[in-house]
C-alpha cells in the first residue's frame, strides 16, 4: 500500500544517497519556511516565490539590488497618460518543455491571470486587455494611469509559465512548473523541493548540479546542520547565534539590506495616541540601537523614513534621536504626563516578542504602561483587521508591525500603510493614520508613470509624513544568511527571497 | 513503656521514610516550597529590573547565575519563577483533579447514562491532540499563564475521572458501604464520606505526578509561544527565550533547565515514594 | 467473542461521530480567517473574498459540516487551503516519517523503560530499584525541545557523529529524534512495568513455585516475567497510539516530515481540511488502539464480555 511503496522509495533513497553526495554537486539549502506552492500566479509568500524564481522567469525581473530590469522582455516604452506599455520580447528562448517562449505564450498566461480566480489576479486589476502586436511584442492596455506598473511585471507573481504545461496540467501546475529559468523542477516531496540545472539555460551556464531545499524551523538545528556540514546555505540566520559561526573558518556569513521595515502601529483613535506630540514622545522614549542590539542580534538599521532605503524614491530622513528628556516634556505638554495604559500587541516570532518586551520597558520611562500580547500571526491579523475606525470602544494598542513592499515600489510600501482609504479591512492602515497632505501626494505618485513626477511626490509625502510620526519607528531588517566556504554564487536579496543562478560549490 | 499506635498513617509514614529517593524528594519539596515564599527575602536582585550594559554575562561573583538577554538576574528569576511554576503546578492539577474526581465519582456511583455520558465525553478529550487542544485554548481566550492553568486542567480531568470511578466502582460493592446504605444513609453521605476517601489513594499519587507533568507542558507551550507572557519569570518561558542563545551563553538555558529537572524529578519521585508506601503489597 | 467485538465496534461509531463535529466546529473556533491567511499579508479585500468563495467558506456551519463529511465518507479528504493539494495524499507522505520516529521511539522506549521497571521490582527496595527508576523517571522530567537541543550540540555538532536534523531515508538520522522522543515514553513504561511486576510478584502462584523449589531465576523469568507482560504490552500499545499523532516538538527540533509538524503549519494558517483530517485520524488512531486493548483484555479475562 501506500506505506510499502513510502519504504521502498526511501530505501532507494538511502541507498543512492551515499554515493551520490559526493559525486555530483548538489547544494543543500536550509530553510526556515516551507513551501506553499509552485505556481507564481497563486503564490503569496516569499519563499515560495523564490523557490519559483529559480525556475521561472518574467518579462521584468529584479536585479541584487531590487532595482527593475528586462528580463524576457528585451525593452518597453510606455505612453504619456502611462495607460499603455509595450513590451518587445527577446527571441530563441523556449520553456524547459521545449514551447518557444513568445508573444502568445505571454497572452495564455496573462489571460491566467486576469481570469480572476487565483491569489495574484489582483495584479492585473489595472489591466483592460492585453494585445498581441506580433510574435515578439506585447502591449498591455490599462483602465487606469498607473505609473508602477513596470513594477508590477517585474512581480513573482507574473512569471511566466509554459503553455503546454498549463494545457496539460491545468491548476496542477503548482507541482509541475515549467518556466525558461536557469533550474528545472525536480521533486516536491513533503516540504522538501528539489531542482536540477537547466544545460540550455539563455544566459549561460549553470554551475551546480541540483539545488535541495530543506526546511528545518528549529534556528539552532539549522545552525548545527551547517555547523557540521550537513547543509551548505542557511537562511535566515538567526543572528543571536553570529557569534558561534563567525568563529567557524569554515563559514561565511553574508549580510543584506532588506525592504522589511519595522514599526510600531500606533492605534490614533486611541486618545492620547491622536495626539500627535504623545506619539512624537513615543519616538524620542525608544532607544532603537539598544533594541536593535539586543532584540535583534544587531541585524538591522536603524529606520530613517517611512519606507527603507532599498525603495524605490525612498528619501532620507535622518534618524528620530533617542531623548528620554525631550520625551517627557512632550508628554507634559500634551498632558499626559501621568500617562497611560495601553495593550502591547505582538506576534509570537521570538525576535519580535524580545523587541515588544524592550520597548515595554523603555516606555515605562514615560508613564505609558502595559501588558503584551503576544500570540500566533493569524491571530494577530485577525486582531488587528478586525477594528473599525468608527467604533467607540477602541483597542488602545501599541503593536509591533512590519511591512515589506513586494514591487520594490514607494507606492505599495506607503498607500496600504497611510492612506485614509486603506483603513480595515480593505487595506493595513492599522493605525487609521489619516492626513490630506499625505493622501494627495501619494496619489500625485500614483498616476503618473514619469519617475521625475513621482521621485518629487514620493519625497514630499516622506517630508510630510515623517515629522508626524504616525508609527513609532523602529527599523530596517538587515537579511543574514550563512554559507559554507566552498559555496559561491548563493546570497539574499531584499525582498527575503534569494538568488541562486550563479551558485557554484567548489572542493 | 509509651505505646505508639500503629496507624495506617504512621505505616504509609514508615514505608515513605523507607525509600531514601522519596525522603530526599520529600526534603526538596520543603526547600523549594520555603524558597517560593521567602522569594523578596532570598533573591539578590529584582527579577524584573534590566540593565543593557549587563547582558549575557556568564556566572560570576555578583551573579551567580549569570545575567539574561537584558541584563536581568538569572539566579532571582529563578527564585521568583519558583512560585510561579509551583503556583502553576499545583493549581491546575487541583483544578483538573477535583473536576476530575467529582465526575469519577458520579459517574461510578450512578452508573448507566450519565457513567456512559461523562466517560464517552473523556474518552472524547483524550483523543484530542494535547497541543491542539492547548492552542485553540490560548487562541481563542488569549496567551498566558491563566489560560496555561486552564489548559493544563482540561489535560488532567479524564484521567483522574477514570482513576476515581474505577475506584467507585470496586468500593460501591464493598461491604461496608452497604452496611451504609441499609442503615439508610443518603447517597450524598455515601459518596462523599464513604465513598471518597477510598478513592483518595490512587488520587494523591496521581496528583503528584501530574504537578511535574504539568509544569513541563507549561514548558512546552511556552517553547511554541504559547505560555506566560513576558516580562513572567517563568522557567519554561525562560528555556524558550534561551534556545536562540545555545553555543553563545549556554549558561541562560542550563539554570532554568536544572530548576525545572530537579523540581519535576522530586515530584516524580516523591509520587512514586507515595505510590509504594501506599501500595498494601509492597513490605 | 465476535459479538463483543461488535459490540465495541457500534460503541466507536458515536465517538467517532462526535469527534468529527468537534472537529469541524472546533477549528473554526480558532480567531482567525483562513480566507486571509491565504491571501497574504498584502492582498487587498477583493482577493480574500474570492478566496472565500472559492474555499467554501461563506456557506454556513452545518453545511459545511455536511458537505466534508459526505465527502470523506466517499473517501475524499478535500484539498489543503494551503498548498491546494488532497489532504489524502499530503497525509500519505507523512504518514511513513511519523509510524518509523513512533516505532523506533517505542523500541527505545521499551527497551529501557521495560528493563529498568523490571529491575526495579526484582530489586525492590534495595539500590538497583532506586537507581534504575531514578534514571527512568529522569526522561520525563525534561522537556523535550531542552533534550533534543542539547543532544544535538553534544552529538551531532560537537561530537559529529550524528546528522542534525531532517529525514532523506538513513537510519542514523532516526537515531536522535527517537531517542528523544522515546526517553519520555520510556519513563511510563518503567513505571507500569515496576507496577505490573509487583503485581504479579505477589500472587499466589508465585510463592507456590518458590515453595516447590523452582530456581529463583526461572520463577522471575518464565513465571513473572511473562505474565508481567500482557499489561506492559497493552500499556505500550495505548503509548504508541499516541505518538503515531505525530510528536509536534521533536519534529520542530529535528525538523522530521511528520503528522505533528504538519498539524503545527496547519493551525498557523488555519488550514480547516487538513485540521479536520488530522483530528479524525488522531482519534481513530487512539479510538482503535482503545478497541484492541479491549479486545486483549476480553481475551485474557472472560468475565469482561458478560458486562
Amino acid at each position: 500500500m501506500v506505506a510499502r511503496r513510502m519504504f521502498l522509495v526511501l530505501l532507494c533513497l538511502a541507498v543512492s544517497a551515499a554515493p551520490a553526495f559526493g559525486a555530483s554537486k548538489d547544494v543543500i539549502y536550509a530553510s526556515e519556511s516551507t513551501p506553499k506552492s509552485l505556481d507564481p500566479h497563486d503564490t503569496t509568500d516569499t519563499y515560495s516565490g523564490a523557490i519559483e524564481k529559480a525556475m521561472l522567469e518574467g518579462l521584468m525581473g529584479f536585479d541584487k539590488d531590487l532595482k527593475v530590469i528586462p528580463l524576457l522582455a528585451e525593452s518597453y516604452t510606455f505612453n504619456s497618460t502611462a495607460t499603455e506599455y509595450t513590451f518587445k520580447l527577446r527571441k530563441g528562448i523556449t520553456f524547459h518543455d521545449g514551447t518557444p517562449f513568445n508573444a502568445e505564450a505571454v497572452r495564455v498566461n496573462i489571460a491566467r491571470l486576469m481570469g480572476g480566480k487565483l491569489k495574484r489576479s489582483s495584479l492585473m486589476k489595472p489591466v483592460k486587455e492585453l494585445v498581441v502586436v506580433d510574435d515578439a511584442t506585447v502591449k498591455f492596455v490599462l483602465n487606469e494611469p498607473f505609473g508602477a506598473f513596470i513594477n508590477t511585471v517585474a512581480h513573482p507573481g507574473a512569471l511566466m509559465l509554459s503553455p503546454a504545461a498549463l494545457a496539460k496540467y491545468g491548476d496542477e501546475v503548482s507541482k509541475n512548473p515549467v518556466g525558461t529559468g536557469p533550474f528545472v523542477f525536480g521533486e516536491w516531496v513533503s516540504d522538501t523541493v528539489k531542482i536540477k540545472k537547466n544545460p540550455g539555460y539563455w544566459r549561460g551556464a549553470v554551475k551546480v548540479d541540483s539545488i535541495t531545499f530543506r526546511p528545518v524551523p528549529e534556528s539552532g538545528s539549522r545552525v548545527a546542520m551547517l555547523r557540521a556540514g550537513q547543509a551548505h546555505y542557511i537562511y535566515p540566520m538567526p543572528a543571536e547565534m553570529l557569534k558561534v559561526v563567525q568563529a567557524d573558518p569554515k563559514i561565511e556569513v553574508i549580510e543584506r539590506p532588506s525592504i522589511v521595515e519595522r514599526y510600531l502601529v500606533l492605534n490614533t483613535r486611541f486618545a492620547p495616541l491622536a495626539d500627535q506630540r504623545v506619539r512624537q514622545a513615543i519616538n524620542y522614549a525608544l532607544d532603537k540601537q539598544a533594541i536593535i542590539r539586543i532584540a535583534w542580534g544587531g541585524a538591522a538599521s536603524e529606520a530613517d523614513s517611512i519606507i527603507p532605503p532599498n525603495l524605490q524614491f525612498y528619501k532620507k530622513q535622518g534618524t528620530w534621536p533617542y531623548d528620554l528628556a525631550k520625551a517627557k516634556a512632550l508628554m507634559k505638554e500634551a498632558g499626559y504626563e501621568k500617562g497611560f495604559t495601553v495593550v502591547f500587541l505582538t506576534p509570537n516570532p521570538s525576535n519580535r516578542l524580545r523587541a515588544t518586551e524592550m520597548v515595554q520597558q523603555q516606555l515605562k520611562a514615560i508613564n505609558i504602561t502595559g501588558e503584551i500580547q503576544s500570540m500566533d500571526i493569524a491571530s494577530f491579523y485577525n486582531k488587528l483587521e478586525a477594528n473599525r475606525a468608527d467604533d467607540p470602544n477602541q483597542v488602545p494598542f501599541i503593536a509591533f508591525g512590519g511591512w515589506s513592499s513586494s514591487t520594490g515600489d514607494a507606492d505599495w510600501g506607503i498607500r496600504p500603510l497611510l492612506a485614509t482609504q486603506a483603513f480595515p479591512p480593505t487595506l493595513s492602515n492599522f493605525g487609521f493614520f489619516s492626513d490630506k497632505k499625505v493622501d494627495e501626494l501619494i496619489q500625485a505618485g500614483l498616476v503618473s508613470a514619469d519617475p521625475a513626477v513621482r521621485r518629487e511626490a514620493y519625497a514630499k509625502c516622506q517630508d510630510a509624513a515623517w515629522p508626524m510620526a504616525p508609527w513609532g519607528y523602529l527599523f530596517v531588517d538587515k537579511l543574514i544568511a550563512a554559507k559554507s566556504k566552498n559555496l559561491k554564487g548563493i546570497y539574499p536579496l531584499p525582498d527575503g527571497g534569494f538568488s541562486v543562478e550563479s551558485a557554484e560549490l567548489t572542493e | 513503656m509509651t505505646e505508639t499506635k500503629t496507624t495506617p498513617f504512621r505505616i504509609v509514614c514508615y514505608k515513605f521514610k523507607q525509600r531514601k529517593t522519596a525522603l530526599a524528594a520529600g526534603i526538596f519539596i520543603v526547600l523549594l516550597a520555603l524558597v517560593a515564599v521567602f522569594a523578596p527575602v532570598i533573591a539578590p536582585y529584582d527579577p524584573y529590573a534590566t540593565d543593557y550594559g549587563l547582558s549575557m554575562l556568564p556566572p560570576s561573583a555578583q551573579h551567580w547565575a549569570g545575567t539574561d538577554l537584558y541584563g536581568r538576574d538569572i539566579l532571582s528569576r529563578i527564585i521568583y519563577g519558583a512560585r510561579i511554576s509551583l503556583a502553576v503546578g499545583l493549581t491546575s492539577v487541583l483544578v483538573g483533579a477535583l473536576a476530575g474526581v467529582a465526575l469519577g465519582l458520579i459517574s461510578g456511583f450512578f452508573g448507566g447514562f450519565l457513567d456512559g455520558l461523562i466517560m464517552r465525553t473523556s474518552d472524547v478529550l483524550f483523543a484530542f491532540p494535547g497541543i491542539l487542544l492547548a492552542i485553540a485554548i490560548v487562541a481563542i481566550l488569549g496567551p498566558g499563564l491563566v489560560n496555561v492553568v486552564v489548559a493544563v486542567s482540561v489535560f488532567s480531568m479524564p484521567t483522574f475521572a477514570r482513576i476515581v470511578r474505577g475506584s467507585t466502582l470496586a468500593l460501591k460493592e464493598s461491604l461496608y458501604v452497604r452496611a451504609a446504605r441499609s442503615i439508610g444513609a443518603s447517597r450524598k453521605r455515601i459518596m462523599f464520606v464513604h465513598i471518597m476517601p477510598g478513592t483518595l489513594s490512587g488520587v494523591i499519587v496521581y496528583f503528584t505526578m501530574r504537578i511535574g507533568t504539568s509544569i513541563i507542558t507549561a514548558a512546552s507551550l511556552s517553547f511554541l509561544g504559547l505560555g506566560a507572557q513576558p516580562p513572567t519569570p517563568e522557567w519554561g518561558a525562560m528555556l524558550a527565550e534561551s534556545r536562540d542563545y545555545i553555543g553563545v551563553a549556554d549558561h541562560m538555558t542550563i539554570f532554568p533547565g536544572i530548576a525545572i529537572f530537579l523540581t519535576v524529578l522530586f515530584f516524580n519521585l516523591f509520587g512514586d515514594g507515595l505510590r509504594a508506601a501506599l501500595d498494601p503489597k509492597l513490605k | 467473542m465476535l459479538r463483543y467485538f461488535f459490540k465495541r465496534c457500534a460503541a466507536i461509531v458515536p465517538v467517532l461521530v462526535v469527534v468529527s463535529v468537534l472537529a469541524c466546529g472546533f477549528v473554526r473556533l480558532l480567531p482567525g480567517d483562513p480566507a486571509r491567511m491565504m491571501a497574504g499579508p498584502d492582498a487587498d479585500a477583493a482577493t480574500i473574498e474570492m478566496l472565500r468563495a472559492q474555499l467554501g467558506l461563506d456557506r454556513s456551519l452545518p453545511v459545511q459540516y455536511v458537505t466534508y463529511m459526505g465527502n470523506v465518507l466517499r473517501g475524499d479528504l478535500g484539498r489543503s487551503l494551503k498548498t491546494k493539494l488532497p489532504v489524502f495524499q499530503e497525509i500519505s507522505l507523512r504518514y511513513f516519517p511519523t509510524m518509523i520516529l513512533a516505532v523506533a521511539g517505542m523500541a527505545w522506549s521499551v527497551l529501557f523503560g521495560v528493563f529498568f521497571g523490571a529491575v526495579a521490582a526484582i530489586y525492590n527496595g534495595r539500590w538497583q530499584d532506586y537507581t534504575a527508576m531514578l534514571i527512568s523517571v529522569s526522561g520525563i522530567s525534561l522537556p523535550q525541545f531542552w533534550l533534543g537541543l542539547l543532544a544535538i550540540q553534544l552529538f551531532a555538532v560537537y561530537l559529529g557523529w550524528l546528522p542534525v536534523a531532517g529525514f532523506t531515508g538513513r537510519w542514523s538520522e532516526l537515531v536522535l529524534p527517537s531517542f528523544t522522543l522515546g526517553a519520555t515514553v520510556a519513563a511510563i513504561m518503567a513505571r507500569f512495568t515496576l507496577s505490573a511486576f509487583l503485581d504479579v510478584l505477589n500472587e499466589e502462584y508465585i510463592s507456590t513455585a518458590r515453595a516447590k523449589g523452582v530456581p529463583e531465576r526461572r520463577v522471575m523469568w518464565k513465571h513473572a516475567f511473562r505474565n508481567a507482560l500482557i499489561p506492559v504490552v497493552t500499556m505500550a500499545g495505548l503509548q504508541f497510539g499516541f505518538l503515531l499523532g505525530g510528536s509536534v516538538v521533536v519534529e520542530t527540533v529535528f525538523a522530521w516530515p511528520g503528522l505533528g509538524r504538519f498539524m503545527i503549519e496547519a493551525v498557523a494558517v488555519r488550514d480547516y481540511p487538513v485540521l479536520q483530517a488530522l483530528l479524525l485520524l488522531y482519534s481513530f488512531h487512539f479510538v482503535f488502539i482503545n478497541l484492541l486493548v479491549d479486545m486483549v483484555y476480553a481475551l485474557i479475562n472472560p468475565e469482561i464480555r458478560f458486562e
